[in-house]
């Protein structure tokens, strides 16, 4: 690669790690596995950078093979899931809502259900509620309509909110 | 609710994010990678190349003398930098497969008639010489299978000059490998000129020519 454009790249990678990183780690749920996602993206980045760096939009770029990349890893990973008999305990909230290790279950049902989400319905969330993108700006870089991204959007905080609001009322 | 539903989610995905402990980018570690990746994708087309010109597709394609055997992983790329016999020398990037040696990057090398075994030369040219008079220092690194498995077992080599079959001077190197089909090998002969190596491990052998120069 041409010496500028490798400093340009390098100047990206080092400016937009932290952030880039943090929305990896909000898609995987996983700070290991993150960093992979996001060095995957990157290594692909660079291959097309000449033209990604041209077309002005390189964060849209890598976000947008950090979900797709993230997808195909997910589906892959659960082809390899064993059932299993034994249900994941639940922690029963409803005993004393007002204490304070009550209100950090909540948030950590409302994690594991962010978690339990498609990939895709959670780079919806993650890119409108974490990064606060535009649903257009979410369209592009799911590759879809702006209907789709309203439907992924509502879809996903019903679920949540039949994991999340149910409990917080009960 | 749905209000609450959201601010609940924006404070979680933003208190989640915040306790990531995010280092500096790791761009050295990136580089490798990257340079891994076009070494492997190079592989890939060097491969695709062979098949081409294997299925005849590319025989209008003129290729630099030594002539490569049928079947192995030839570039059509200016790589190829001198050999004998029906094995030609190359620098620039060897078969995917060889990655578990971590070879370094510059030497020259070597790709079996059958395609299943690879040495990197660290000396480069090769000497005739046993014993103290040569030291010719050659990594092979060997496969068992058509895409399969790294070679295992010992490596036994024998060898004799090319254009002398029946000759008397032979040769025979016996390496315990490393594992993973990896074989560092002192690789000497006793005579100059273009040998026919045959080297043999469970599971698999292979041919080589090398052109070892005179004796220093």
């Amino acid at each position: 690669m041409d010496p500028h454009l490798e400093t340009e790249f390098r100047d990206f990678v080092e400016s937009r790690w932290q952030p880039l990183l943090r929305t990896a780690y909000l898609l995987t749920g996983d700070h290991g596995l993150a960093e992979e996602l996001l060095q995957t993206a990157l290594v692909r980045t660079h291959r097309r950078w000449r033209q990604i760096e041209r077309s002005d939009a390189p964060e849209v770029y890598v976000r947008k093979v950090l979900v797709n990349l993230h997808r195909t890893w997910w589906r892959r990973a659960r082809r390899r899931e064993d059932p299993t008999g034994t249900v994941p305990e639940r922690v029963d909230l409803t005993a004393d809502s007002h204490d304070a290790y009550a209100a950090y279950e909540r948030r950590d049902e409302l994690w594991r259900a962010v978690l339990a989400l498609p990939p895709r319905m959670r780079a919806a969330l993650v890119l409108r509620y974490f990064e606060d993108l535009p649903e257009a700006e979410v369209a592009r870089i799911l590759d879809c309509s702006l209907g789709t991204v309203k439907s992924q959007t509502s879809r996903g905080l019903d679920r949540l909110r039949t994991a999340y609001e149910t409990r917080r009322d009960s | 609710m749905t209000r609450d539903l959201e601010d609940a989610l924006r404070a979680e995905f933003t208190a989640r994010a915040q306790q990531l402990t995010c280092g500096a980018a790791p761009y050295p570690a990136l580089r490798r990678r990257i340079a891994r990746r076009r070494r492997a994708l190079t592989a890939e087309l060097v491969a695709a190349a062979a098949l081409v010109s294997a299925v005849g597709i590319g025989a209008g394609l003129t290729l630099d003398h030594p002539r490569p055997s049928p079947g192995v992983a030839v570039t059509t790329a200016p790589l190829a930098v001198g050999g004998c016999g029906s094995t030609p020398l190359y620098r620039g990037a060897p078969p995917a497969w060889t990655a578990v040696a971590q070879a370094p990057a510059d030497l020259t090398y070597v790709v079996s008639s059958e395609g299943n075994a690879v040495g990197f030369l660290f000396v480069d040219p090769l000497h005739a010489g046993t014993g103290t008079g040569s030291q010719n220092k050659i990594l092979w690194v060997v496969r068992s299978g058509g895409a399969g498995g790294a070679g295992s077992g010992p490596l036994a080599i024998t060898g004799r000059p090319l254009d002398s079959p029946a000759a008397g001077a032979q040769l025979r190197v016996d390496e315990p490998g490393l594992g993973g089909g990896v074989y560092p090998s002192i690789t000497d002969v006793p005579a100059p000129g273009c040998w026919h190596l045959t080297l043999n491990w469970a599971g698999g052998s292979a041919t080589v020519d090398l052109p070892y120069g005179p004796f220093r």
